[in-house]
């Protein structure tokens, strides 16, 4: 039976027992709200150490503000120093809650299996990163070259079997994909899409006919059928990036995410989806201890393990609840975050000038001359009002 | 003797160009040329085809990234444990225009002024009447349609598309000076030749004495060898007519102090002038202008 379903024939009927129904649920999520933030407080001084001790830090991004402290420092600075890789103590208090107390089958082996893959993904980005060596990609008439003259001709087949995917690599790098030390783009987003593919597939062939419905707000609830799977890829793909885009600033992702679960919590116990749930309760509350050990000035940054993890996970919660209509709204500085990059990019191609003083959002209002304080509140305050409405609208 | 001009706004435009102010600091804008870096689909300001408000605000940007201040409000940074302030020279925004490859190329800065001309004339601007000729492919026009002023290099303003000749008698402001390497295969260490390019100048005011221009006043970009790494961009020159009948490269060319005297070799100090004797040079007139 499709769960919105299972979940509208299970509500209580009585307003006695819908009190005690709500009470009853809200004290259970706030019961693993609590735990989760309890387990991440208790952990977050150890990461902190693990990442200063061994130096778990990114060269110093592009870090923008003016503002000056107190003896004239330059906030750039400061953030230099700050290990990344905090996401670390969301995704590890979330994943070994889940599998010991919370593990189901149908609802949530998915989500946290699509998040730990994008985890690693993150992780491994964020490492080459930090201890990787620069990458190089030779141009094509090289490699041409080398399939004719190696003196090994196990090396020159090996040229000329990875011929298309060499001439790839250097179409990618038309499209901004440069070698770095890291993951290049086209890289992780061929991992994010084989990430969003397995999930698909295992959502539409093992978890039944439940997960092939969505609800569309003021419309209810239509069967997508096999067009929920490259749904399912570009939703998962696009959330995923869009947080690790909006992961600039010191306590904005954090901050944001706490706001966007939180609401997840609510919709999934409103709709019954027990499970979700608590993953979505569980999740604020580690999301809590983090965002205290990331607000300005940061202990550690989230990185890429912790955005693109988290960015996941939030894309398959509010599929799972069937909440796609309002997912915009519900993830919405996250996704006004990441379109402004593709309209940067667009403009930059395009018309050869910038459409944002610099994009994401959020260094364009810093070069404007916004404070780091006043961007962050004022994006946490806006997306709080858009979430507000995104709920509203999923229960319509 | 009397002193016909381009429009206001061309003169203005030029101005900008000329003077580009920044918080207290104003320089001329250097002359930045693609070609030597080759980025591709880059942003205006930075690949040598920005207006002065697209050079400004990447300006802009690229002083917030190396926080140098444009606010003239105390800022700087601690070196060796003390609070040094930033304060912007003239001298220290050229060199941070040319070291953050901000500038304008002689296409680019030609194309902003007779855009500007055509918008005080009321034609609307330039790129409604630009032709690509030498732009091949659905991808090449779409391309050039989208981003006009960095496809319009020296060649497209010179094509019989765009443009006709127009001899010296016939001369007025607005018209353009081009200088075409037609069968160009010198080195580029030639020390009589600016460059292997093309070059393109505009001409802003004309002098005339009985209705015979007598003094042609133009503007460009131009580097010259002899500018050195800093001392290049945007600046102006003057062609004295000695007679009316004779080409443009047997008049007498004054720039930067520098005389391009008629009849002399091609190696000269300057090197406008030396460009133009060793190119195909001609007046030539916006067919639409």
């Amino acid at each position: 039976m499709n769960p919105l379903v299972q979940m509208s024939t299970s509500s209580p009927a009585s307003p006695t027992s819908l009190l005690a129904y709500a009470q009853g649920g809200l004290s259970h999520f706030l019961h693993w709200t609590i735990i989760a933030a309890l387990v991440a407080f208790i952990l977050a001084p150890f990461l902190i150490h693990f990442l200063y001790k061994y130096k778990i830090i990114k060269g110093q991004k592009l870090e923008l503000a003016r503002v000056h402290n107190g003896n004239g420092r330059h906030d750039g600075e400061r953030k230099a120093g700050t290990p990344t890789m905090g996401g670390l103590l969301v995704i590890f208090t979330v994943a070994v809650l889940t599998i010991g107390w919370n593990w189901d089958r149908q609802y949530t082996w998915v989500p946290i299996g699509v998040m730990l893959f994008s985890a690693l993904l993150g992780g491994v980005d964020d490492l080459m990163n930090i201890f990787g060596h620069q990458r190089r990609l030779r141009k094509i008439s090289h490699v041409i070259t080398l399939m004719r003259v190696h003196r090994d001709w196990k090396m020159r087949l090996w040229y000329t079997i990875t011929l298309p995917w060499t001439a790839f690599k250097r179409l990618a790098v038309w499209f901004g994909s440069r070698p770095g030390k890291g993951i290049q783009v086209h890289e992780k987003l061929i991992l994010q899409f084989i990430a969003g593919a397995v999930a698909a597939w295992w959502v539409y062939w093992k978890l039944g006919v439940g997960w092939h419905y969505i609800m569309i707000p003021f419309i209810g609830i239509v069967h997508f059928g096999w067009l929920i799977i490259p749904l399912f890829i570009f939703i998962v793909m696009f959330t995923a990036n869009a947080v690790n885009i909006a992961d600039g600033m010191d306590g904005l992702a954090g901050g944001m995410l706490i706001i966007t679960f939180g609401a997840l919590t609510l919709l999934s116990w409103i709709l019954g989806f027990a499970e979700l749930a608590v993953l979505n309760a569980v999740t604020m509350g580690a999301l809590i201890a983090y965002t205290y050990f990331n607000i300005k000035p940061a202990r550690f940054h989230m990185g890429d393990v912790g955005s693109l993890g988290l960015g996941a996970l939030m894309a398959m919660n509010a599929l799972a609840i069937g909440s796609l209509g309002s997912l915009f709204f519900l993830g919405f500085m996250f996704y006004i975050e990441a379109i402004t990059v593709v309209i940067q990019v667009c403009g930059r191609y395009l018309l050869g000038r910038r459409i944002f003083r610099m994009a994401p959002l959020h260094h364009h209002f810093e070069l404007k001359g916004w404070s780091e304080e006043k961007t962050i509140m004022r994006f946490w305050i806006i997306h709080l009002a858009f979430v507000i409405f995104g709920v509203w609208v999923a229960l319509h | 003797m009397n002193t016909r001009s381009a429009s206001e706004k061309s003169l203005s435009v030029i101005d900008q160009y000329l003077h580009f102010h920044f918080d207290e600091a104003t320089t001329n804008i250097p002359y930045y040329n693609n070609s030597h870096t080759a980025v591709k689909g880059g942003l205006r300001g930075t690949i040598g085809k920005g207006s002065p408000r697209d050079i400004f605000d990447e300006t802009d940007i690229a002083m917030s990234r190396e926080k140098i201040s444009n606010t003239a409000t105390v800022t700087g940074a601690v070196k060796d444990g003390s609070f040094v302030p930033d304060i912007l020279s003239d001298e220290t925004l050229k060199h941070f225009l040319v070291d953050n490859n901000i500038g304008i190329d002689c296409s680019g800065f030609v194309y902003y002024v007779l855009n500007a001309e055509y918008g005080a004339i009321g034609f609307g601007s330039l790129d409604r009447y630009l032709k690509f000729p030498y732009v091949k492919g659905i991808f090449g026009k779409l391309r050039a349609k989208m981003r006009p002023v960095e496809n319009a290099n020296v060649t497209t303003f010179a094509s019989d598309k765009n443009s006709r000749m127009v001899t010296l008698t016939e001369v007025k402001p607005a018209d353009i000076i081009v200088m075409i390497n037609d069968n160009d295969t010198h080195n580029v260490m030639d020390p009589g030749v600016l460059r292997n390019r093309d070059h393109i100048l505009f001409i802003n005011h004309i002098d005339y004495q009985n209705f015979v221009p007598i003094t042609l006043y133009y503007s460009h970009s131009v580097a010259w060898p002899s500018d050195g790494k800093y001392g290049n961009g945007v600046r102006q020159g003057k062609i004295e007519i000695i007679d009316i009948k004779k080409p443009l490269v047997e008049q007498k060319w004054i720039e930067a102090e520098k005389n391009g005297e008629p009849g002399a070799t091609v190696v000269n100090e300057n090197y406008t002038f030396a460009h133009a004797v060793k190119a195909r040079t001609e007046i030539r007139r916006m067919l639409s202008l």
